[in-house]
């Protein structure tokens, strides 16, 4: 594992105060989960006198991030543990590693017939067979695919400008562009009507699927065609915004943690989360917003880890409190999920068990729709609670007057 | 976006600050840098714990020693707070208790608590889940333990109880095995009890216990007593399940982190918090300001990958801990504080004390800011407020006046600001 100087002194940072094994969605349900901090940072300090093997309980780790969210002392936990998981000898072809690695390329062969890959993959029978190959749990959520991808939708539809229209890029994600591409379109039309035009490159996936499953060279491939990309469209001033959370926190941070690749660091301060944009908008946008949108009512919000983790609020949560949504920040934790963690077969049970704390506070109130920004927390969100979601921007855009 | 309040930093002297800024209608940011340390208490809140005169001795009466302290020690931060200590409580309790937490106590009177050690501790305020309430009844005590799970021996916990004021009656250590190979967790043993099947299992054997020892009459039964570790579940609901089902007095008795306790304090805090529309910044760090006209206007704050960006408020309460929590550094021969690098008290000691548990408290944690009788650190500046482990003179560890100091600062300065 190459693990750089930095990260070596951020180690030794660890003050050994628990407050990440305090934390850890996964070692309160699963004691086969030892704990971000016994797992990585304690082990790593052992490792690098010993060289002893990293324990393969790490590969329980979900890569939620919250040990680094909660770490008073800058340890990035989360990530050694990826690194960890990564430096573990593969057993066998790991198909499904694979596949979930290269979701994009799942997402295109769905896109031949989508309602009829949906209508297959939900069947029992082929769900068994799933779980029986290739170790996905019958009983998990699979994401559905939409009826059309997001480049399709943006083939139809041509915004119109008042005056000439500044430029920004956009990195929609797989999610956004085989699973629910109307996240997509609210942005366009939003930010049509501040007179942006969006540019949504061929990018690859950002690879935060191919860390969780230990395929870093996935990871390297997107994350240096990504940069060839960036490069070519990226102009001084331009903004590349992200609907998507893990996205953002891949581009902004794994690229660097976990790759060393220092070329992302110039661009970091042109990546923002849509809400992020918005709200240096504010201003503008609250003229476009109509009240009728008031109507929708008892909103509940989830944070997604990984917004979290990236330290910058919670962008769509203001917007929509300000302008005027009845909305309440759930403060539950995990959703369990953790993108393709929870659909294993030997993870799935435990994904549930951490979903619990979610579903029990959807619960206690009416809430009528639950809102977060992550596309997999949403499909376990509707899993478990059988309520609509919905991606802050779809709400606002919405709102918008005609 | 312009905030009223901005506080930084969320122990337990941020969380009462913004607590208070919102019951006050004031629109307040929390902006973090790692979780505050408060989810690794034990749930108890100390406001002082040794006699002023006599400092090997407790103090019956936390508030009538503060107030001899303020006397003696003027910079000390409860003179800086002594007009609002009754008032500050009171709020935190009521908060609580809108979030379903519960204290027992008050400020003119010190409690003991049982330890998981089987040692006494002293403290102010209490979860109603660590009350004996009828000590003089106890006959017998029944200590239970959990198989695999280290922080938590039920045989030590009884002998060394023989120090303690609890009357000598019958011990009896009992150890549930639930099945988990592997190390037990406080966390997983909480999540594990908060499963019905679960605790049905460990009723039933507790219940096998006080049968086998002729104790189970059906009707409550005051002379018994099971001591549990700290993991009844993340909310009182487990504490009262069990006293239920067993009908004998219950305590959980608060060990080493992960502590359950700690983590409902935190979670009914926050959870208030997040009602009344408070919001947050986690995993980000305040690294500037800009200072216009004598008042801080805004402040520059990195997300995880380094960017900045300058949020704005009316004022900014600094609750960034001492030097566990980052509020405080030390560097090879001086002390800073990095966001407003603010001058900082230090206190001198040698390298290697004779005894590092020492009652009187290793020197160096008396060291950080000093304040006015408002609370402000700056000279000058009016809407920047200091608050909890960050306050210089006071030494948490030696006084037990952690969290008192914390919620007390935190009060005034959202008072004021």
């Amino acid at each position: 594992m190459n693990i750089t100087k930095q990260q070596m002194d951020a180690l030794n940072n660890c003050l050994k105060c628990s407050i990440c094994v305090d934390s850890c969605p996964v070692t309160r349900v699963d004691p086969r989960f030892p704990g971000p901090k016994q797992l990585g940072v304690d082990r790593l300090r052992i490792a690098q006198e010993t060289g002893e093997q990293p324990n393969p309980a790490v590969n329980y780790c979900s890569n939620c991030k919250t040990c680094e969210t909660v770490c008073p002392s800058g340890v990035l936990v989360g990530t050694l543990n990826q690194l960890t998981k990564g430096d573990l000898p593969r057993k066998g072809l790991g198909l499904r590693e694979i596949i979930f690695s290269n979701n994009s390329i799942l997402g295109k062969l769905m896109h031949i017939w989508p309602q009829a890959g949906n209508l297959i993959t939900a069947l029992p029978p082929v769900r068994k067979i799933m779980e029986k190959t290739v170790g996905i749990a019958a009983q998990a959520p699979m994401p559905a695919y939409s009826k059309t991808t997001l480049r399709k939708s943006l083939k139809g539809y041509q915004p119109v400008f008042t005056q000439t229209p500044k430029e920004v890029l956009y990195f929609p994600g797989c999610f956004t562009q085989y699973n629910k591409p109307e996240v997509g379109m609210a942005l366009v039309k939003i930010l049509a009507k501040l007179n942006y035009k969006v540019i949504i490159p061929e990018f690859k996936c950002c690879g935060q699927p191919s860390i969780s499953n230990a395929r870093l060279k996935d990871t390297r491939r997107f994350a240096e065609a990504n940069l060839r990309i960036l490069k070519q469209y990226l102009k001084p001033g331009m903004a590349l915004l992200f609907s998507c959370p893990s996205c953002l926190l891949t581009f902004k941070e794994e690229y660097k943690n976990i790759l060393g690749m220092e070329e992302y660091t110039e661009f970091s301060s042109a990546m923002l989360d849509a809400g992020e944009f918005l709200l240096k908008h504010e201003k503008q946008l609250a003229g476009l917003i109509s009240a009728s949108g008031k109507n929708i009512l008892k909103l509940a919000y989830h944070e997604p880890c990984h917004l979290r983790a990236s330290g910058l609020g919670t962008p769509g949560l203001s917007l929509l409190k300000q302008f005027g949504l009845d909305i309440t920040p759930l403060e539950a934790g995990c959703c369990g999920l953790s993108g393709s963690y929870g659909l294993k077969t030997e993870k799935h049970g435990i994904a549930e068990e951490i979903g619990m704390n979610l579903k029990k506070a959807i619960a206690a109130s009416n809430y009528r729709e639950v809102v977060t920004e992550c596309g997999m927390c949403s499909v376990q969100i509707k899993h478990l609670t059988k309520l609509p979601t919905s991606h802050p921007l779809e709400l606002l855009a919405m709102m918008l007057k005609e | 976006m312009k905030y009223d309040v901005v506080v930084i930093g969320s122990g337990m002297s941020g969380l009462v600050a913004a607590a208070k800024a919102v019951s006050r209608k004031r629109n307040t940011l929390i902006i973090t840098k790692g979780q505050g340390m408060l989810p690794l208490t034990s749930g108890c809140i100390d406001l002082w714990g040794y006699q002023l005169d006599n400092p090997k001795v407790f103090a019956a009466n936390p508030f009538e020693e503060i107030r001899k302290l303020v006397l003696r020690n003027p910079k000390h931060p409860y003179a800086k707070v002594l007009d609002v200590l009754p008032e500050s409580v009171d709020f935190l309790k009521k908060i609580l208790q809108a979030s379903g937490y519960f204290l027992i106590g008050n400020i003119y009177e010190n409690r003991k608590v049982l330890t998981a050690l089987g040692t006494e501790r002293i403290t102010a305020l209490i979860p109603p889940s660590m009350v004996v309430k009828e000590p003089e009844k106890i006959r017998t005590i029944i200590a239970v333990g959990f198989k695999n799970y280290l922080d938590f021996f039920p045989e030590m916990f009884l002998d060394n109880l023989k120090n303690t004021s609890l009357p000598k009656g019958v011990k009896v250590p009992l150890t549930i095995d639930l099945g988990i190979p592997e190390a037990l967790r406080s966390n997983h043993l909480s999540y594990l009890l908060e499963r019905k099947e679960v605790l049905d299992r460990v009723a039933d054997e507790i219940n096998g216990t006080l049968t086998a020892s002729g104790l189970k009459t059906g009707n409550y039964d005051e002379s018994v007593l099971v001591v549990f570790p700290a993991v009844l579940g993340r909310d009182f609901d487990i504490y009262n399940k069990i006293t239920k089902t067993l009908a004998v007095q219950v305590i959980e008795v608060p060990g080493l982190p992960p502590s359950i306790p700690g983590q409902r304090l935190n979670k009914a805090l926050i959870s208030y918090l997040r009602k009344k529309g408070a919001e947050f910044y986690h995993n980000s760090e305040v690294t500037g300001y800009t200072i216009e006209n004598g008042r801080i206007s805004s402040v520059a704050v990195k997300d995880s990958s380094n960017n900045t960006r300058q949020i704005e408020a009316e004022s900014f309460i600094l609750a960034t801990g001492s030097f566990m929590g980052g509020g405080l550094l030390a560097k090879k021969d001086s002390l800073c504080e990095p966001v407003f690098k603010l001058p900082v008290v230090e206190y001198k000691q040698q390298d290697h004390e004779a005894c590092f548990l020492t009652i009187e408290g290793m020197p160096f944690l008396n060291a950080g800011l000093e304040v006015d009788g408002e609370l402000r650190p700056l000279k000058g500046v009016n809407n920047l407020y200091a608050v909890g482990s960050i306050l210089a003179h006071s030494n948490y560890a030696a006084e037990k006046s952690g969290l008192g100091v914390a919620l007390s600062t935190g009060y005034k300065a959202a008072s004021l600001a």
